[in-house]
């Protein structure tokens, strides 16, 4: 742990889960250095998003480890990976959409806020102090993502495009180690993907996360990730620095159709 | 039922790009001066409140002159009927659990403080206590198995529970050998109308006080997550399950202040306090005043509380035509009428009568526009 440059932020051996009898991933290894744009591609059902819900906590493998900064995380609650330091969004959003913006980004910070029912009830004391300091980093975070201007508003009027940020910022707000994007490219307009990589390169040098992130982009991993691994049937193809991967013809022409090419989608 | 999506203002159309626009300072601004108009509209509001709430009970012995203590005791039990839709608002329209077991916790509650009062000879303050204990405490232990319960099934259990509370009161009755608890060892003072009524507004003032604190603190705002969507306060740390449990305890010790408070009022309690037909009266209130809103209990407490008074002009039993109906099952039919006409005319309630109205005058205000 002394030598935190040489061994990885997280590490995964020997991941396997099953579904029934679907066995949904298979004896993955993963490793993420600190500070890296980490992709995680292949076709659907490939196993990306469980292994993402397996390092979050909703998925229990069957075998295997996960280290995160040298602490294993299978045996924590899904509070405390969130209290270590990871954070992730939604393919689906999920976000609080009867609440305002600002809002979503105080929930989120509900495991490092204390105030419980009784200081909550009073309009003075450390809750209001804990809360005010909530507020001020909620909106650091927003105007760090040009949602300054949304803060009041309620989440179910706002278009999809700033909704998939507001999923960001309440997971940025955190200030996360690791931060977890499921397909943060979907649904988002081909003329956005460049700032949207952009944004990426951005957050991870301003708020200094380690980002892995599934995509099925390949147009956005180009531009962004530093090492990509191709999953299929739960089961590694191919891992590497991008370049090298992104051009292997073999994974192109097999697990992203004949004829992709990169920069098409 | 739990999700309110009706009343808000639809989707703007403003670019899927978040970077700041040139307006950004003019919106920011104008965000911000509306904030402040929200709260000092509130204050002034809640001000008004008081100084009608202050006054009513002169104002009263003016209007009415020798029945005014009979009057004002019809608008106490307004008052306790805010605490009850209060209660029931926090667990069904915060934290979005369908439960319809709060008309035990009013009954049983009511019961406590009559056993430990009359027939215990305890002090009034005490039983109060005791009563909201007991209460909690019965929250706790209904809401640790309904947490694995959702939706329709835990209405049914909830449901059964209150009817099951219901018939051992009344087995208590009968094995007491009377129709109803009498509480005649109440303090004095609380027999004079204009006390209790200031005790029991006071009450609510401070309920209301609280829980408009408690609601937008860290734990209200946890609830609206859970009902929002619980995948992902649970994602961002929420401990789902304690959550609903603490929903369940602090409705039930509010019911139970409610039950207490009615007993009080009514110098009686009985096993009709646990029925479906009080179910159905804290689910009219919430439904019809307007979920996850404290001024939707507000406004569905003082609904469901004067419609019988008014229903009271009528002629009992009430004649249409061939057909006699009493007054009390009118009131239960009623009720239950609206539960469904609210449900799906008006799903956002009471509460957002003034919004509509917004809406109806700007939409009224365009066509005169365009003419």
């Amino acid at each position: 742990m002394t030598a935190s440059i040489l061994t990885p932020l997280l590490e995964i051996r020997g991941l396997t889960v099953r579904f029934g009898g679907l066995q949904a991933v298979a004896n993955l290894d993963l490793s993420v250095t600190e500070g890296q744009i980490f992709a995680l591609v292949g076709p659907n059902g490939a196993g990306k998003t469980t292994v993402l819900n397996c390092i979050s906590g909703f998925v229990r493998p069957v075998g295997g480890t996960i280290t995160f900064a040298g602490v294993s995380l299978l045996p924590l609650s899904t509070d405390r990976r969130v209290a270590l330091g990871i954070a992730r969004t939604f393919q689906q959003l999920q976000l609080f959409s009867t609440m305002t913006v600002l809002e979503n980004l105080l929930v989120a910070q509900h495991a490092q806020l204390k105030a419980g029912l009784l200081q909550g009830m009073l309009p003075f004391g450390q809750a209001r102090l804990e809360d005010k300091r909530a507020r001020i980093k909620a909106q650091a975070t927003l105007a760090q993502l040009g949602l300054e201007d949304y803060a009041g508003r309620v989440v179910a009027t706002l278009p999809f495009g700033i909704q998939k940020l507001v999923g960001v910022a309440r997971a940025l707000v955190l200030r996360p180690r690791l931060l977890l994007l499921d397909e943060p490219a979907a649904g988002v307009p081909h003329s956005e993907v460049e700032k949207l990589a952009e944004n990426l390169r951005r957050w991870r040098d301003e708020i200094g996360t380690t980002l892995l992130l599934i995509e099925h982009n390949m147009h956005l991993i180009q531009a962004v990730a530093d090492h990509v691994c191709v999953l299929n049937y739960g089961s590694k193809l191919a891992e590497g620095p991008a370049r090298m991967v992104l051009t292997n013809q073999a994974v192109l022409e097999a697990y992203l159709g004949r004829d992709t090419q990169i920069g098409e989608e | 039922m739990t999700t309110r999506k009706a009343g808000e203002p639809p989707a703007a159309k403003a670019s899927p790009s978040a970077a700041a626009t040139p307006v950004a300072s003019g919106r920011l601004r104008g965000q911000l001066a509306s904030v402040q108009g929200r709260r000092l509209r509130n204050g002034l509001l809640a001000l008004c409140a008081l100084l009608v709430l202050a006054l009513l009970p002169t104002i009263y012995d003016q209007i009415f002159g020798f029945s005014a203590d009979f009057e004002l005791h019809r608008v106490t039990f307004i008052g306790i009927l805010i605490i009850a839709a209060l209660a029931q608002n926090i667990l069904t329209g915060y934290a979005a659990q369908p439960s319809l077991g709060n008309a035990a916790f009013f009954g049983v509650s009511a019961y406590i403080l009559a056993w430990l009062n009359t027939d215990l000879n305890q002090p009034y303050w005490l039983g109060i206590l005791v009563a909201m204990l007991v209460s909690a405490l019965l929250g706790f232990v209904v809401g640790a198995p309904a947490l694995r319960l959702s939706g329709v099934y835990l209405a049914i259990v909830t449901l059964g529970l209150v009817l099951v509370a219901g018939a051992l009161l009344n087995v208590w009755d009968t094995a007491a050998g009377r129709q109803s608890y009498e509480l005649n060892n109440l303090p004095v003072a609380l027999t004079d109308d204009h006390v209790l009524y200031f005790m029991v507004f006071a009450i609510v003032v401070v309920i209301i006080f609280l829980s408009y604190h408690l609601l937008r603190s860290r734990v209200g705002r946890a609830w609206v997550a859970i009902r929002d969507n619980e995948v992902a306060a649970e994602a961002f740390g929420v401990p789902v399950a304690r959550y609903k449990l603490l929903a369940f305890v602090v409705s039930a010790t509010l019911t139970g202040l409610a039950g207490a408070l009615y007993a009080t009022w009514a110098t009686t309690a009985s096993s009709s306090m646990s029925s479906a037909d009080q179910t159905i009266a804290f689910l009219a209130m919430i439904v019809v005043g307007g979920l996850g809103s404290i001024s939707g209990s507000v406004l569905g407490a003082i609904f469901v509380g004067l419609l019988p008074l008014l229903l009271g002009q009528l002629p009992d039993p009430f004649s249409i035509g061939p057909f006699q109906l009493q007054i009390s099952s009118l009131i239960t039919l009623i009720y239950g009428l609206l539960l469904l006409l609210a449900l799906i005319f008006f799903p956002t309630g009471l509460r957002s009568l003034g919004d509509y109205a917004k809406t109806a005058v700007q939409s009224l205000a365009q066509r005169g526009d365009k003419r």
